[in-house]
């Protein structure tokens, strides 16, 4: 049994505009250790999907329908008081901008010992303790629990989102974009640090990034994300070598290569679907350089390619395929 | 943000504003005088002076003269310093902590509890309230405990909106959403999250109603709703109006609790705006 395994996942938002179907039937697992990357444009729907997992979406938003099972039990199915429960202590965040992450009138001491004392029955100072040994543990001096996050450097603040992450010692960890807004060094050190402490500690993770290079590093496998689905998920080094939907070999190759001869990185002619009304049958049809007249027609379904390898793509559809 | 300075830099700041400095200096004096004064100079305002000592001008023995009952007018002041500043402050808490809390609830719940408790605010915000204030306390009956009641349960609409209005920005930012995340309850965001990122912007106010309810405190006792065993300045206002004391000309009657409203609830009324000017970077002079 995956330790997470998401079936059929629908997810929404009202707006006033109507109704944006933000997550469409979004399925993947997730087993015990892995780190799985999200990655797609912006408005694919990746970090809904992340939050969905904790049922943390806007009060605007809500889950349609489809399964949450973490380790056999369906998150959908909790109550409100199960939900508190799970959350941070089963799966953790590490938050984009930790800045705004972080209250600006606490100590972090205090915020990372409320993480803390909101899932262990210990006292306050037994907590803080816990705190400055987390602080330590991110390269961090513990004194600094004391200290308020604009004591803090962006990178700094990062550590100290990442040591709150780990407080519960949670089997899952999402990154959602952690080290936007940090520079490339900055960058670097953060993402060794959470690998080093993600295997350490035996945790999974699902990582939402823009950066395919930081993919590469920290994944096992990857999802790519197009409008609310996933089009194609799979080991990193087959998704890095041969991607097979249109979609994720435009989005890979869209990144520019350091070694080889120059060339302009591709753009993806078009523009994403509006997600309030959908273009039937693939949803990437009308920028797709290989669209079929079936693709227009007809959904194509995430079928299997290889060894836990799945594409959403009619040009690998069976029959075409087969033949 | 004001909340990300620290207490030296809003302190600091508030120094440099002369404004806020005088407020502050006369403040302490009113403290002094309410904490130390009524030991030094004891008072009782059921012991009066011979008939023969009532309303005499200021002199050597009485440096401010004596009142109706011939009781000394100056003890009479110092007196009353603490009944002003413990009912004006009490009142406060008193308006703060309900005002505070549904705005609070008001602005984080939102929807319905919003509705419901911002129609009931509106209701108190119009209601005219002298009227009001005085209904209550002649429904409650005279102490000092009700008239601090009164006064903290007319004055709290303001406070409400303005927490409302606060709170509606505050549960948008981001670290609200990272303490559902690690699952917190409602009542601990508002608690421990939206309450002490309000409270920074709330607090100038808080100042300014202490103000108001010393204010508010005289007019009731000048109305004769106030507590006659504990004198306070309406009191005195009201027994110098009583006994004819402005058609006999006894001006130091009249005057100086007159007077020391007017510095007090100035000293306060400096404080907020001053403070305001410091934790409101908007209205800071550069």
């Amino acid at each position: 049994m995956p330790l997470l395994d998401v079936q059929d996942l629908h997810a929404s938002f009202v707006i006033r505009q109507g109704t944006v179907r933000a997550v469409d039937g979004v399925s993947f697992t997730l087993e015990e250790g892995e780190s799985l990357g999200l990655v797609g444009e912006s408005g694919c729907g990746k970090t809904t999907a992340a939050l969905s997992l904790l049922r943390l979406l806007p009060p605007n938003g809500r889950i349609d329908s489809g399964k949450i099972l973490y380790q056999g039990r369906d998150v959908l199915t909790f109550n409100a008081e199960e939900v508190r429960r799970f959350r941070w202590k089963e799966i953790s965040i590490i938050f984009q901008g930790a800045m705004n992450a972080l209250n600006p009138v606490q100590r972090v001491g205090d915020q990372i010992a409320e993480a803390i004392r909101l899932h262990q029955p210990i006292s306050q100072k037994e907590a803080g303790k816990q705190a400055q040994a987390l602080l330590e543990r991110v390269e961090l001096e513990g004194r600094r629990i004391n200290d308020y996050p604009h004591e803090f450097s962006g990178g700094q603040r990062q550590r100290v989102m990442i040591a709150m992450a780990l407080a519960c010692r949670p089997r899952i960890v999402i990154g959602d974009e952690p080290t936007t807004a940090l520079d490339v060094m900055v960058q670097a050190q953060i993402f060794e640090l959470v690998e080093s402490l993600r295997k350490e500690l035996g945790m999974a993770m699902i990582l939402i990034t823009h950066d395919l290079s930081v993919l590469g590093d920290t994944c096992d496998r990857a999802a790519v994300m197009y409008a609310g689905q996933i089009v194609e998920i799979g080991p990193i080094e087959i998704l890095f070598q041969s991607p097979c939907h249109p979609y994720a070999r435009c989005l890979l190759r869209s990144f520019p290569r350091l070694q080889g001869p120059r060339s302009m990185a591709d753009s993806i002619p078009g523009t994403p679907p509006n997600l309030i009304e959908v273009p039937p049958g693939c949803r990437f049809h009308p920028r797709c350089q290989e669209v079929m007249a079936i693709c227009s027609r007809e959904q194509p379904l995430l079928l299997e390619r290889g060894p836990r390898h799945n594409v959403a793509c009619h040009l690998y559809g069976k029959g075409i395929d087969d033949a | 943000m004001a909340t990300l300075q620290g207490r030296q830099t809003t302190w600091s700041l508030f120094r440099a504003n002369r404004m806020g400095m005088a407020g502050l200096i006369l403040f302490l004096f009113f403290v002094l005088v309410a904490v130390f004064g009524p030991i030094l100079w004891p008072y009782d305002p059921m012991e009066f002076g011979s008939p023969a000592d009532a309303l005499q001008p200021p002199s050597a023995a009485h440096w401010l003269g004596t009142d109706d009952m011939g009781r000394d007018v100056l003890r009479g002041l110092i007196a009353g310093s603490r009944v002003s500043l413990v009912v004006g402050i009490l009142a406060t808490v008193v308006s703060m902590s309900v005002g505070a809390f549904v705005g609070l609830v008001a602005g984080y719940l939102g929807k319905g509890v919003d509705a419901v408790l911002m129609r009931f605010t509106d209701v108190f915000l119009v209601l005219p309230w002298l009227p009001l204030m005085l209904i209550l306390a002649a429904l409650l009956g005279a102490s000092l405990w009700n008239i601090i009641l009164v006064i903290g349960l007319t004055g709290w609409a303001g406070t409400a909106r303005l927490v409302r209005a606060q709170a509606l920005a505050v549960k948008e930012r981001p670290f609200v959403e990272r303490a559902r995340a690690l699952g917190a309850s409602r009542w601990g965001i508002m608690g421990r999250h939206v309450l002490p990122n309000v409270f920074p912007l709330i607090f100038a106010n808080t100042i300014l109603i202490v103000a108001v309810s010393i204010l508010s405190e005289t007019t009731l006792s000048f109305l004769g709703m106030g507590d006659s065993t504990r004198p306070s300045w309406g009191m005195m206002l009201h027994f110098a109006f009583a006994s004819g004391a402005i058609s006999n000309g006894a001006y130091w009657f009249l005057v100086p609790p007159g007077l020391c409203v007017l510095l007090v609830v100035l000293a306060f009324t400096f404080m907020g705006y001053a403070l305001d000017e410091v934790l409101n970077p908007k209205l800071r002079r550069r």
